[in-house]
């Protein structure tokens, strides 16, 4: 008895102290690294680096295009949401999908894709010569404050469509018996009930503008535009003086303001938490005149392909040029840019660098995130509420101090730092707490009952398992993970600092082809993840459609029971 | 009296046919040949009557029978295929001119109380009075609102969001709402469904309660049959989008039209046999019921609906016989279920009636 829980001590302990290791010491490492100075501890860091007239500059460029891109992400994400969730525009399917675009494409290739579509010497920008109107340059505050916002349209769009839907239809009713017009009950009830969504989701495209990197880095760097993100970054592979430290500090600032985005992001999504067991309607709530609806859909429908698919095509044909930037023509065509991406030694290793650390990633986020979250629902166990708390945030920092504190920690302890390994424990520290939380969801949605059924009628833990829990939650589980699967094969932000010569990724061939003028090659590798990122998601999109079907299938039996059952009953057998 | 309203309407317990109709363009809704299709789905199929005003009609119907969409037709939240809705004289609804739903005078109460998550008691009750259809002095206004919520009493709650209140208080606040800008007519979409049953009985006094003080129009749905013959001035029986009987609660539970309201309403026994003016012969049985003579449809197709409680059961060898299979102890009354050759039937007799499971018995129908 008591070795036993002298034991269970122990474990708790030794489980404290990994989380500790992994999640909160680089975090302290990076917080040590920006306060150490020549003289020993102080803040010298942060005042000679507030002191740099860049420094100001970044931050204000980050500032500049956080707001303004997220007044772009809710504005459309917003918009769209409604269109979808209720009124009877059709081709909503397809709407949706060009919404959701930027989602699944990594957002270094829109950006490329734009700066194609937007060459100098381009079509568009020929044109507008032509007409004597003024050239567009993507290369500049405007282009990244477009490109980031279209790249956070989804994030906006998911959560405000959800809440739409939840919203009961009868609340908007009891405003119109009240004597209010559907425009002043969209206003007074619906707006105000669909508002914290809203905010959440401006707050998490905000929370991604700060984050992200490879938008301003594709369309900053070259242009002597720099962000906190790549401000960070050019700092830390500088390596003059004290760079490092000056890199710590300024990550530090950036942290400071994304985990404080994060806590008030959670108390908005709080605020929601009354309409969760609310089931989705779908059905339309504004019927349009015809006019109008077609006006809407087919104006939807341009502008949202004219955000990702017409740039996409642009560079995909552009991959096809022999030399980036003379005319689409036959004799312009050829094949060498795919021939280089699918002979050149580096690019294959880097093919096989992502897709490795993609399925690794995975089943390591699935084994970590489902035992947590099975720990967290069922148990209630402090360790595992703990343990998410760290990995929540590890994924709040943006990415770019995240790999930042991985340097700094783990170079401390041989044979990690500059190996594979280290973007392992990177990519797998960033994206648990995705798994955490659908594995959470999936667990939820798994009543004890189901457990204790089984438990009552004689199967053992392992047959639980693998007979009742994993076929009920696979579809969730499967869904989280398809996410990071994604995310860790086309990542590009940590990989920019963590990898070192044959630990190339995807991203970062792609990054270092562009940074070297190689347009056409990056064009014609970008084309192919394109491709195989779509191959991977049709297929997952199969899956679940047939598995839809399939499930459609025994609910009309149902029915028909019911049917023949209420057919007795009006009998008055 | 809570507000001066006239509605010197007599609400009848009088059969349809014969109630006092007066002028037809006045002072009535009137539904003209109704019906609605979602797709190749007829909801509602010629749907016509008409409501008095101040009447307090019920519309009771299984799930999917069109009682609620027979609701928002009224409502104005859909609008018919065929037919049209005139509201003294004038068109209401039809399938090309639709008044909009906040132009109608409505009040409505939801299953699901509709409370706004983000609004108190108080300024659920004075959202109505806000709207431009609202012609009143701040006075007024504040006057009004006092009077509704005092009216379901919840003036102590004032103050207090949904969040806060209980299913019966959340309830009584979507009364208040629906009442305050004293509208003629009150929607109710099965306002007690979502509440626990002792509450169910107290809220129906409410209602009632509500009904005499504003003397609205209301047009009920319920799938309750009890409740629709405790509330009802006339009860509006619906299957499979059609009108199987509309008539006052005394004669929808006595006289039942067809065989789906004599089941689903007062709980029948189908008896199968011939009938003979004022006697009905059993099928394969030696024996008579002594009766008046059923609805049309019952004649027609040789059936005599007997009520559960109309059945008394005997050892004394007269009447159909059986054997009880199951007794179900009540309290007030006891239920039997009895065998017989061709079908089982439900009785219910005083408690003081005890068979055993497995006995023989007589089943005869009560005189008169």
């Amino acid at each position: 008895m008591k070795s036993s829980k002298m034991k269970t001590i122990a474990g708790r302990i030794l489980f404290s102290l990994a989380v500790c290791f992994l999640f909160i010491m680089p975090i302290l490492s990076l917080l040590r690294m920006s306060l150490t100075t020549d003289g020993g501890f102080g803040l010298q860091n942060y005042v000679d680096m507030l002191h740099e007239e860049r420094t100001a500059k970044a931050i204000r460029n980050t500032l500049i295009i956080s707001v303004a891109s997220t007044a772009i992400a809710v504005a459309a994400g917003s918009f769209f949401a409604f269109l979808n969730a209720y009124t009877n525009v059709k081709r909503k399917k397809i709407l949706e999908l060009l919404v959701l675009a930027p989602y699944i494409i990594p957002s270094y290739i829109i950006t490329l894709s734009w700066s194609s579509l937007l060459l100098k010497r381009g079509f568009v920008n020929t044109m507008l010569k032509n007409m004597g109107l003024p050239v567009i340059d993507i290369y500049t505050l405007p282009g990244i404050i477009l490109v980031i916002g279209i790249c956070n349209i989804p994030v906006v769009y998911l959560l405000v469509v959800g809440m739409l839907r939840k919203i009961p239809r009868d609340m908007e009713w009891a405003g119109r018996t009240s004597g209010y017009t559907p425009l002043q009950t969209i206003r007074k009830i619906t707006m105000v009930q669909a508002m914290p969504a809203i905010a959440s989701g401006g707050m998490l495209a905000f929370l991604a503008s700060i984050d992200n990197f490879s938008i301003p880095a594709f369309l900053g760097i070259s242009s002597g535009i720099p962000v906190l993100s790549t401000y960070i970054y050019e700092k830390a592979i500088s390596f003059g003086p004290d760079s490092f430290h000056k890199a710590a500090s300024l990550s530090v600032i950036l942290s400071f303001i994304a985990i404080g985005g994060t806590l008030l992001q959670g108390k908005l999504i709080k605020k929601n938490s009354n309409l969760e067991s609310v089931k989705e309607d779908t059905s339309v709530r504004y019927e349009l005149p015809t006019k109008w609806r077609r006006i809407l859909e087919w104006g939807s429908l341009g502008v949202l392909a004219g955000f990702t698919v017409v740039p996409v095509i642009s560079m995909i044909m552009s991959a096809f040029l022999k030399n980036y930037g003379t005319k689409f023509r036959p004799e312009n065509l050829s094949l060498k840019n795919f021939q280089f991406v699918f002979t050149n030694a580096g690019v294959r290793q880097a093919v096989v660098n992502s897709i490795l650390l993609a399925v690794i990633t995975c089943m390591v986020c699935i084994v970590a995130g489902t035992a947590t979250a099975y720990l967290k629902v069922r148990k209630n166990s402090k360790a595992a509420k703990m343990f998410e708390s760290a990995a929540a945030l590890t994924y709040a920092l943006p990415g770019i101090v995240l790999a930042l504190a991985m340097i700094f920690h783990w170079t401390v302890v041989p044979g990690v730092y500059g190996t594979v390994k280290i973007l392992m424990i990177a990519y797998a520290t960033r994206y648990v707490v995705l798994q955490i939380k659908g594995s959470t969801t999936a667990m939820l949605s798994v009543e004890p009952a189901l457990e204790e059924a089984g438990r009552v009628f004689g199967a053992g833990k392992v047959t639980i398992w693998r007979k009742i829990m994993i076929p009920v939650m696979a579809k969730q589980i499967l869904s989280s993970s398809f996410l990071i699967f994604v995310s860790s094969l086309t990542e590009l932000t940590l990989s920019s600092m963590l990898a070192s010569a044959g630990t190339k990724t995807i991203g970062l061939t792609i990054f270092n082809l562009q940074q070297g003028g190689d347009y056409s090659l990056s064009a014609a590798m970008s084309a192919v993840i394109v491709f195989i990122v779509f191959s991977v998601y049709s297929l997952v999109a199969l899956v679940k459609k047939k598995d839809e079907e399939d499930a459609k299938r025994p609910k009309v039996q149902e029915s028909s029971v019911e049917e023949v059952r209420e057919h007795a009953v009006g009998q008055g057998a | 009296m809570l507000w001066d309203r006239e509605h010197d309407i007599p609400v009848g317990k009088v059969s349809d046919r014969n109630v006092m109709r007066r002028d037809e363009k006045n002072m009535s809704l009137k539904i003209d040949h109704i019906t609605k299709k979602f797709g190749n789905f007829t909801a509602l199929d010629d749907i016509s009557l008409e409501i008095q005003d101040g009447e307090f009609l019920a519309i009771l119907g299984p799930s999917g029978c069109g009682k609620t969409t027979l609701l928002r037709i009224i409502g104005g939240f859909e609008a018919p295929t065929e037919g049209c809705i005139l509201k003294d004289g004038e068109i209401f609804s039809s399938k090309d001119e639709n008044v909009p739903v906040e132009k109608r005078n409505l009040g409505m109460v939801f299953q699901s109380f509709a409370l706004w998550p983000h609004m108190t008691v108080r300024e659920h009750v004075e959202f109505p009075l806000n709207s431009k259809r609202c012609i009143m002095t701040e006075e007024e206004k504040r006057k009004a609102v006092d009077q509704a919520i005092e009216a379901v009493g919840l003036s102590t709650m004032e103050k207090r969001y949904p969040g806060e209140l209980s299913g019966g208080q959340k309830q009584r606040v979507s009364l208040a709402r629906a009442i305050v800008a004293k509208p003629s007519i009150l929607l109710m979409d099965e306002p007690l469904s979502a509440l626990d049953a002792e509450l169910k009985i107290s809220m129906r006094r409410e209602i009632q309660n509500i009904h005499k003080l504003t003397g609205a129009t209301i047009v009920y749905v319920t799938h309750d049959q009890s409740e629709a013959l405790a509330m009802a001035d006339r009860i509006l029986i619906m299957k499979s989008g059609k009108i199987e009987q509309l008539d006052i609660p005394q004669e929808v539970y006595c006289n039942p039209r067809t065989e789906f309201a004599a089941t689903f309403v007062s709980k029948c026994n189908l008896v199968k046999g011939k009938w003979l003016g004022n006697m009905f012969k059993v099928e394969n049985q030696d024996v008579v019921f002594e009766t008046e003579p059923a609805a049309k449809e019952f004649l027609v197709k040789g059936i005599c609906p007997v009520r559960p409680e109309e059945f008394e059961i005997s050892r004394d060898g007269n009447g159909i016989c059986g054997d009880i299979v199951n007794r179900q102890y009540n309290g007030r009354e006891i239920h039997y279920a009895v065998r017989t050759k061709d079908a089982i039937y439900n009785v219910y007799t005083g408690q003081g009636q005890v068979y055993n499971e497995g006995e023989t018995i007589y089943l005869r129908k009560k005189a008169g």
